[in-house]
């Protein structure tokens, strides 16, 4: 066969040619389908399983209405490919555009179609579950309507921009509850926070069928940025936690001696007491039971008594308001392993 | 001593004096309908009640779910005398209408039982000079679901002119 007759044969050839319209529609139809995916018509496509850091499936797909008149067309499209492949709630990136499958997929036996959102913007946050940055594009619309964008109070007027968000439904989405704060603004100099108020994870469910697809719709509030807690480089809410104390550690050649605040917070408030545990690990990381040290620190009229019982130090802080916002410092020595570890602690209020 | 400073230290001892209660962190923090049943949460500066005790006017919004609050206003009713002044330190319990019946009454009405424990005792009071006295409570609806008492308790503090004296 010449290389020119070629792509006139490109068809699967049917297994049985019967006469009936029906069973050529079922021997021709899917790969008729496929031979239009594979011309100039199809695209190469990644599919992500509902976040980008999924390993993607790279697919062929026709991606219709392109073209279009109106700016809210322009963010929508449709989607075909071979059966089996689409799910609601998935990313689909066609180049270096991200779209979101935004429709319950179905098919009509021959190809599989769904509606697909652009997103329109990325929020990032830290990771309920692994607590690591991670980014999610998001469709959103602005619900304010015809609001000014400022609502009067009693005394000051706030800012009252709202939006509906729309963001995958996965195990990770699902733990942001009402309160989450994030940024989304291109304005990174001054950006917008935003504020959960609602979460709806049913509207956009998709059924019990396909228990682990479809969106999550928010609704948000604009909010104030929090110079403490957010930061603008990373462009991420809630993004510090204060940083009132610290332990910090000279460990020995052999052995090094940790210290671990059992309140977990280095805070310790007026009139309180609080537990320092002290431990002792050698080279292989083992833990040492017996071993000496002596307890140091500056005399501190926040702190009313340092006691030692074993491994634990009992701090007790007197209960004058004056003392709040202090800091008290205390060190662990070990001469015989050649190690030290101090705390800084908080003196904090009620 | 700075006018307002007394302020600050009424809702402070309050506050320190609410989370050291064993049956009102309970009463915040359990959500079952048995008091008897109820599991003793921490106490103390480390409570997860410690969000639940607010030292400013605040009412919960619609969408804060599931939670009973103590908060606190404060009102200086007169001053016009050098060396005394008269303040009162509004207290209100916020619960949550859907946890509000428990079997042994109102969660409202115990909580509101345990703060008088510690305000209105006549002979040792909280704070103050002379003594705490209740002031007319009612119980009122915050906002949609939310129910509970708003108690004035009024005592007398130094007043800042007094210091010059």
């Amino acid at each position: 066969m010449s290389e020119e007759s070629k792509s006139w044969y490109r068809m699967t050839r049917p297994l049985f040619n019967s006469g009936f319209e029906d069973d050529e529609f079922w021997a021709y139809g899917q790969d008729g389908f496929n031979e239009v995916l594979d011309s100039f018509i199809g695209s190469d496509v990644k599919i992500y399983d509902k976040s980008l850091h999924m390993e993607p499936q790279e697919v062929r797909a026709i991606i219709q209405n392109a073209t279009s008149d109106v700016f809210n067309s322009t963010t929508v499209r449709q989607i075909l490919c071979n059966i089996g492949i689409l799910k609601c709630g998935q990313y689909v990136k066609d180049g270096d555009v991200v779209w979101m499958v935004s429709s319950l997929p179905d098919n009509n036996r021959i190809y599989e179609k769904a509606v697909l959102w652009k997103c329109r913007h990325s929020i990032r946050f830290l990771s309920p579950i692994t607590g690591e940055i991670v980014e999610y594009p998001v469709y959103s619309t602005n619900s304010t309507q015809y609001g000014t964008g400022e609502k009067v109070k009693t005394n000051i007027s706030v800012g009252d921009d709202q939006h509906l968000i729309y963001i995958p439904y996965n195990e990770e989405t699902i733990m942001l509850d009402d309160h989450f704060r994030f940024i989304m603004d291109k304005n990174k100099i001054n950006p917008t926070v935003y504020r959960v108020t609602r979460v709806d994870p049913v509207s956009y469910a998709v059924g019990k069928e396909y228990q682990d697809d479809g969106l999550i719709q928010w609704s948000v509030i604009e909010t104030q940025f929090d110079e403490e807690r957010d930061s603008r480089d990373q462009m991420i809410a809630n993004f510090y936690s204060p940083n009132v104390g610290g332990i910090d550690i000279t460990p020995g050649e052999n052995a090094e001696m940790r210290l671990v605040d059992l309140d977990g917070d280095y805070i310790l408030a007026i009139g309180e007491s609080k537990e320092i545990e002290v431990d002792c690990f050698d080279a292989d990381g083992e833990q040492l039971e017996q071993f000496e040290f002596s307890v140091q620190y500056e005399n501190n009229d926040a702190i009313h008594s340092v006691d030692t019982d074993g491994r634990l130090i009992k701090v007790t802080a007197n209960n004058d308001m004056r003392h709040v916002g202090k800091t008290f410092e205390l060190h662990v020595i070990s001469e015989e392993l050649n190690s030290k570890a101090s705390i800084k602690i908080q003196i904090g209020n009620w | 001593m700075p006018h307002f400073d007394v302020i600050t230290q009424q809702k402070q001892k309050l506050k320190e004096a609410l989370l050291k209660n064993q049956n009102i962190v309970n009463l915040l923090m359990n959500t079952g309908n048995n008091v008897l049943e109820f599991e003793n949460v921490k106490i103390g500066s480390k409570s997860p009640a410690q969000s639940r005790i607010k030292k400013h006017f605040y009412v919960p919004k619609t969408t804060t779910k599931d939670m009973n609050f103590i908060t606190m206003r404060s009102r200086i009713i007169y001053s016009d005398s050098d060396v005394v002044k008269e303040t009162a330190l509004v207290v209100y319990v916020i619960c949550n209408e859907d946890q509000i019946d428990l079997l042994q009454g109102s969660r409202a009405d115990l909580i509101a039982n345990e703060i008088d424990k510690i305000l209105n005792t006549g002979g040792n009071p909280l704070f103050g000079l002379g003594g705490i006295t209740l002031s007319t409570a009612e119980e009122v609806q915050f906002n949609d679901g939310y129910s509970g008492w708003q108690i004035p308790y009024i005592t007398h503090e130094r007043n800042q002119d007094g210091e010059r004296l």
